[in-house]
């Protein structure tokens, strides 16, 4: 488990993060939920140990995050970022392959051309797995970048060792509504697999048929985490984001978020 | 395309890429054979080789080559493997394939250096005797050029990345700061000196000798060696600083060798032959063009691909207005700046 206690994080005397709790849980999928400026990409960004909190602390299974050197945490958890740029011409499978740079030289290394193929087919990018990066659409880069996560998280069905996990930064954002499903099914999958999911989700009704727990955060606070039908209430969502939230329910008990 | 052809397409990059080595490194050894041949006296490629080899030519000819041609066409190896080198080191990191030694400052830097030994150098001998050494004006360059390079650093880059526009103005405005103290320094020089120093900025590779070789070689083949070391590392910085940090590479530290080994590089080359410039921008952009940008070919196919564009280069500068000789530093110019500026309009959406 990634277990953030108290977290603070300040820029100037501004509280980007307040005294946050959360947790990755291994085989679950957590969705980060807050408005704009939440704090969502910042408590990714302590979680995944690329930020210092200025004040608690981020435990990986009980000792601090730090303590983990970079590449062996590099070995055990996966981060796909907002945007990411690259201005020169790799093929996609030469970027999904950059996803096992963390193993290059270890035990782990012969698996590498297995986990890029698995990768490759989940992210639905085997189409252009060898066209340059640059010619793709938002989307499609927005799949390879993913494809390069989970090639980075990937462990041969059957295979122990301790657990993994995966942190989405918004993942959906640049995605047409299949493709949104197919990388939060995928999401799912892995969790199901034993790997521990964190997302920020934009789209609640996305975040209500996927997450099993929910992280509510509004203007760098804590407003409510726990399991989805808990947090993810008219009363809740309200808060939230200061709009009026119907939740509805089927009757094959499949939810929705009315706004 | 057809998946086949795609298939098609990716095979024949794997494949090129050890092919592209070997023919760069066949262009290298053809390059420096030339480089040996050519000159005021014309020597055969059958007394080439065996002068190389230590077998019985006339005693001129030997000569010639042993002690004239021979080092120079080392040291232009050694100066065209340093600035290719440094320039896709840079480049990688800056994640700016704009990123040339000689335009973003740091050989600017690095020549300040120099000429702060070749003006002040009695007086700093006489000063500090145990500085009064071959090594004074490289290390002089060397501390000019690191600076010139963290300075690029602070001021270009932001959020990981050096945006192209803010790259050529911080470079711009480094260069124009070091010239103005270089200007300063020559101001205080005298007649001799400021002779020296005017052959010396154009670039040549003509007094060194063994001496500037082996001044050169040691610190450049270690400052490649460790750029080498990195390439994948730097193809993981391509993605992004945060990127690379979340793949397990120490950006920090990596940044901060890269660095100081890509402006030991430079201004190990500076100090022997002067500012000799696009070398760093041309070469690795056509290896890119060929190979991909992956460093594990970017870095190797720079090395030799520019140790063989300045051998060519200084053969050319022998032959062309012989028995004369043109600076180097203007042959590239010549050879450089029309490819940046085409480059810089093909590049016209990233700016």
């Amino acid at each position: 488990m990634i277990e953030a206690r108290n977290i603070s994080v300040l820029v100037g005397r501004k509280h980007l993060l307040d005294g946050i709790d959360a947790a990755i849980v291994p085989g679950r999928v957590t969705a980060l939920i807050g408005p704009n400026g939440a704090g969502k990409s910042t408590l990714i960004s302590v979680l995944a140990g690329e930020r210092r909190p200025d004040g608690g602390d981020v435990m990986l299974e009980g000792t601090p995050l730090a303590a983990h050197g970079g590449e062996a945490l590099a070995r055990r958890r996966a981060v796909l970022l907002q945007d990411s740029g690259l201005d020169f011409a790799f093929t996609c499978e030469e970027v999904v392959e950059l996803g096992r740079l963390p193993f290059s030289g270890t035990p782990q290394q012969h698996e590498d051309d297995d986990a890029i193929a698995a990768a490759c087919r989940l992210a639905g990018i085997d189409a252009f797995r060898h066209r340059s990066y640059q010619t793709l659409s938002g989307g499609e880069k927005q799949r390879v970048q993913f494809a390069r996560a989970i090639a980075q998280v990937w462990r041969p069905a059957g295979k122990s060792g301790p657990p993994r996990y995966l942190l989405l930064d918004e993942p959906t954002s640049a995605l047409d509504l299949r493709h949104q499903r197919m990388v939060l099914d995928i999401a799912r999958r892995l969790a199901e697999e034993g790997v521990g999911v964190l997302a920020a989700i934009h789209d609640l009704n996305l975040a209500i048929a996927y997450a099993d727990d929910v992280v509510l955060l509004r203007g760098g606070r804590l407003l409510a985490a726990g399991p989805v039908g808990e947090v993810m209430t008219s009363e809740g969502l309200g808060a939230c984001f200061e709009v009026e939230v119907e939740i509805l329910t089927r009757e094959n008990g499949s939810r929705a978020v009315l706004v | 395309m057809s998946e086949i052809a795609e298939r098609q397409g990716h095979v024949s990059r794997a494949l090129r890429r050890p092919a592209i080595l070997a023919g760069l490194s066949v262009l290298l050894g053809a390059t420096f054979l030339f480089s040996l041949a050519t000159g005021a006296v014309p020597i055969g490629g059958g007394d080439v080789l065996r002068s190389l080899f230590g077998l019985d030519v006339d005693g001129q000819t030997a000569a010639v080559i042993q002690m004239i041609r021979l080092p120079r066409a080392l040291l232009a190896l050694v100066v065209g493997a340093a600035l290719a080198g440094s320039g896709a080191a840079f480049q990688g990191l800056f994640r700016n394939p704009l990123a040339d030694p000689s335009l973003i400052g740091v050989s600017s830097g690095a020549a300040f250096g120099a000429v702060v030994v070749i003006v002040f150098g009695g007086l700093i001998a006489t000063a500090v005797p145990f500085l009064a050494s071959p090594f004074l004006l490289p290390f002089f360059a060397f501390a000019g050029g690191i600076g010139a390079t963290f300075a690029i650093q602070g001021l270009a880059q932001s959020r990981g990345q050096a945006a192209t526009a803010t790259l050529l103005l911080a470079g711009i405005a480094i260069n124009a700061l070091t010239w103005a103290l270089t200007g300063f320094t020559i101001y205080m020089a005298n007649d001799a000196q400021i002779r020296d120093f005017t052959f010396w900025s154009m670039g040549s590779l003509a007094s060194g000798g063994w001496k500037a070789f082996w001044l050169s070689a040691v610190p450049v083949t270690l400052a490649l060696g460790i750029i080498l070391s990195r390439a994948r590392a730097l193809d993981a910085m391509l993605l992004g600083e945060r990127e690379a940090l979340h793949l397990g590479i120490p950006v920090h530290r990596l940044k901060h060798i890269v660095m100081i080994a890509a402006a030991l590089a430079v201004s190990s080359s500076v100090a022997v032959s002067g500012v000799i410039g696009f070398v760093g921008i041309v070469v690795p952009h056509v290896v890119r063009m060929l190979a991909g940008p992956d460093h594990r070919i970017v870095l190797p196919g720079s090395i030799l691909a520019g140790a063989a564009l300045l051998l060519a280069a200084d053969s050319f500068a022998r032959i062309v207005v012989a028995p004369a000789e043109l600076p180097i530093g203007l042959v590239t110019a010549a050879i450089g700046s029309p490819f940046f500026l085409w480059l810089l309009t093909h590049r016209k959406r990233s700016l």
